[in-house]
């Protein structure tokens, strides 16, 4: 499953995994894929980074610590440089199935996406997640709908496939570094991308800082600066 | 009318030259800065432009109430107050972009240094192999 023979590169931003990433390394490996796995250390101050490269992943690391989606545009960007034809991110908490990733890729190598999303909720309306958290996710949704026209029903799932030439387009209109999962996708809504979900299966991870009011309000505030500086 | 008596008006006099003191050497480190090659012609002139009023209305306070029928307000009091704060947020908004600027520096220089690294460490890194040569 490659384009043109060129492996698929998949990116995992993280910071301060040691407990999940090398079982994360490990499951994408034994895909038996041609993948070029990469962990964006973004200045861990645990073993994050020594474990991804003894378990086999290429590591690229943050002298500091930047934000998730500044480990997202160091992804991109290394992307380009290696000049990749698709890219995958999966969250480093081990809550996402490396085993969906197929299924992701699938749609950008047939010529029918420009992104995919792995959506926790296309088929299971009441995953394993709190509902405070789920009701979020539910405005958000609406918000994309709203500003970007596009029916979407797990906008900020971090397991997404991207076709290089929307993410060339794409990286000099980001500016958000760590709330950026929303940033992108109205980016891509404005280059007129084409944006599909696919069913994916995720585990309630219990340490995410996603579901957090903090996390919520600095999405509205990502929304409201792309607006002011962009107009959608 | 408030009357003012012989002390008050020596106070006020003592604070105006103080004002006057003290917008004096900031007008001198906005110069220094700007000599230094610290600051831009444009920073250095807003920065000009604001002690150098500072020091007008020190030595003239009469002039702000010249400026009470712009503002609509009866008391010179609350135009100071109202002029400083609306000043005050300016240069908020104006530290706040500036902190903006050098977080956005910062993330592409940490990033470069990531990449940079990324790119000597691959094993047919042509840079490497120029170095064991």
């Amino acid at each position: 499953m490659t384009m043109n023979n060129k492996p698929l590169f998949v990116f995992l931003p993280a910071c301060d995994e040691e407990k999940h990433i090398e079982e994360m390394v490990n499951q994408l490996k034994q895909l038996k894929l041609n993948l070029k796995i990469y962990v964006i250390d973004d200045g861990s101050r645990d073993a994050t980074g020594e474990i991804a490269r003894k378990a086999g992943a290429v590591v690229v690391r943050h002298p500091v610590n930047l934000g998730q989606w500044a480990a997202m545009r160091t992804a991109f960007m290394i992307s380009l440089i290696e000049d990749a034809d698709v890219m995958v991110s999966v969250d480093a908490d081990g809550q996402h199935e490396p085993s969906d990733l197929p299924k992701l890729v699938e749609p950008i190598l047939e010529g029918k996406a420009d992104i995919v999303i792995g959506s926790r909720f296309l088929e299971d309306e009441s995953p394993e997640m709190p509902k405070y958290r789920h009701a979020g996710i539910k405005l958000f949704n609406r918000l994309v709908e709203i500003i970007a026209k596009k029916r979407l029903t797990d906008c900020t799932s971090g397991y997404k496939a991207y076709n290089m030439s929307l993410v060339r387009k794409a990286l000099p209109n980001l500016r958000e570094n760590q709330y950026g999962a929303l940033e992108f996708i109205l980016e891509a809504a404005r280059q007129k991308a084409r944006i599909i979900e696919k069913s994916i299966r995720a585990k309630n991870n219990a340490v995410s800082k996603k579901g957090k009011i903090e996390y919520g309000y600095n999405l509205l505030r990502t929304i409201f600066e792309r607006i002011i500086h962009q107009g959608v | 009318m408030v009357r003012i008596g012989k002390r008050g008006g020596a106070m006020i006099k003592g604070i105006q030259v103080l004002g006057i003191l003290v917008s004096a050497y900031l007008i001198a480190q906005t110069i220094m800065q700007y000599r230094k090659g610290n600051n831009g012609v444009k920073r250095t002139v807003f920065w000009l432009s604001l002690w150098s009023m500072m020091a007008i209305l020190f030595a003239f306070p009469s002039l702000t109430i010249l400026a009470l029928p712009l503002l609509a307000m009866k008391d010179a009091m609350l135009s100071v107050v109202v002029v400083g704060l609306t000043v005050a947020y300016v240069l908020v908004y104006q530290m706040y972009q500036q902190t903006v600027r050098t977080e956005r520096r910062l993330t592409a220089l940490a990033q470069n240094i990531a990449i940079h690294d990324y790119i000597k460490e691959k094993p047919n890194n042509p840079e490497e192999n120029d170095d064991e040569q």
